[in-house]
C-alpha cells in the first residue's frame, strides 16, 4: 500500500513561491488591513504576521493556485484572532438592529428625494471613503473584497468561512447601507436630489 | 449610531411599475449581474425584464454607479517602504 505524502518544498522553492506568488499581493493586503484596522501600525503588523504565517505553512499551499484568496483568508483569521478583541467595534454585527430600522414605519415622512446617478458622480473620494468607513467591519469587508479586490462570491465564501448565500445577502445589505449614507451626503452637500 | 431609513428608501425597493410584476426576482438577479455572477439564463431574464421595466433599469444604473464609485474613488493606501524588508528579515530569521 503506497501512502501519498505531500512533497515539502525546498528552501529555494519556498522563496520562489514567496517572491513570485505571495509578495505581489502585498499592496492589496495592506490596503485591506488598513481599511479594517484604521491604523497604519496595526495594518503593518497584520500584514507582516500574515506573510510569516503564509511562509510557515507554505507546504499547504499548492504552487500556481489562488494565492490571493489563500493569503486573504490567513489575514482575515489573523485579524479575528489578534485584532478584533482590541477593536472598539462590536464583535458581531447586530443584524437584528439593522432589520428593525429597515422595517420601521416612517409614514409621516413624505417621499421627498431619490438618489440620482448624477449626484453620485459628483461625489469626491472623501465622501465615499467616509461612507465606506462608517459601515460595520463585516459589511465593509464584503464591499472591499468584492468591489475593490474583485473576488468572486465563491472566493469570498472561502476567505470568510461563510456560505455563499450569506456573502450575497451581506453584500446586499452593505450596499443598501452605503446608499443611505451617500444619499445623506448628497442631501447635506446640496447636491441636486429630486 | 442610529440609522433611520427614510421613506424614500423603502419606497425605492417597493416600487412596482405598471409593467413590472416581477421586481423582487429582478432585484435579486440584479446583484448577480452587477457582480458578474449571473448565469446565462439569469442574464437573458434580466435583459428581457429591463426592456419593459424602467424602475429596475434605474436600480441597475444606480447600483452599477455605486460599484464604480468604490472602484474609482477609494484611495488605495500604499505599502510603507520598510514593510517588505521587515517581512523578509523576519522570515530569514525564522526560516
Amino acid at each position: 500500500m503506497t501512502e501519498y505524502q505531500r512533497k515539502a518544498y525546498t528552501s529555494i522553492q519556498k522563496f520562489r513561491i514567496f517572491d513570485n506568488e505571495f509578495l505581489p499581493f502585498i499592496d492589496s493586503m495592506y490596503n485591506f488591513a488598513f481599511r479594517i484596522t484604521f491604523d497604519e501600525d496595526d495594518a503593518k503588523d497584520l500584514v507582516q504576521e500574515t506573510y510569516l504565517k503564509a511562509f510557515r505553512f507554505i507546504n499547504s499551499f499548492q504552487e500556481g493556485t489562488n494565492a490571493k484568496a489563500w493569503l486573504f483568508r490567513i489575514l482575515k483569521n489573523s485579524f479575528i484572532n489578534d485584532f478584533r478583541k482590541k477593536s472598539k467595534e462590536p464583535a458581531k454585527v447586530d443584524y437584528q438592529e439593522v432589520e428593525t430600522y429597515y422595517n420601521s414605519d416612517d409614514v409621516n415622512r413624505p417621499i421627498t428625494s431619490d438618489l440620482r446617478v448624477e449626484s453620485l458622480q459628483d461625489m469626491i473620494g472623501d465622501e465615499v471613503s467616509i461612507a465606506l468607513n462608517c459601515l460595520a467591519v463585516d459589511f465593509r469587508t464584503v464591499i472591499i473584497l468584492c468591489d475593490l479586490e474583485g473576488f468572486t462570491y465563491e472566493e469570498m465564501a472561502k476567505i470568510l468561512d461563510i456560505p455563499i448565500g450569506t456573502v450575497r445577502s451581506r453584500l446586499h445589505r452593505a450596499r443598501n447601507l452605503l446608499k443611505v449614507k451617500l444619499h445623506t451626503y448628497a442631501g447635506s452637500m446640496g447636491y441636486k436630489v429630486l | 449610531m442610529a440609522i433611520k431609513f427614510p421613506q424614500w428608501f423603502k419606497g425605492v425597493y417597493q416600487i412596482k411599475s405598471k409593467d413590472c410584476s416581477d421586481c423582487d426576482r429582478c432585484l435579486e438577479v440584479l446583484q448577480l449581474i452587477i457582480d458578474g455572477e449571473a448565469d446565462q439564463e439569469q442574464q437573458l431574464y434580466f435583459r428581457k425584464h429591463i426592456k419593459n421595466c424602467v424602475s429596475c433599469l434605474d436600480h441597475y444604473h444606480l447600483d452599477q454607479e455605486i460599484k464604480n464609485l468604490i472602484k474609482q474613488k477609494i484611495e488605495i493606501k500604499s505599502v510603507p517602504s520598510d514593510l517588505i524588508e521587515s517581512i523578509r528579515n523576519k522570515i530569514l530569521e525564522t526560516a
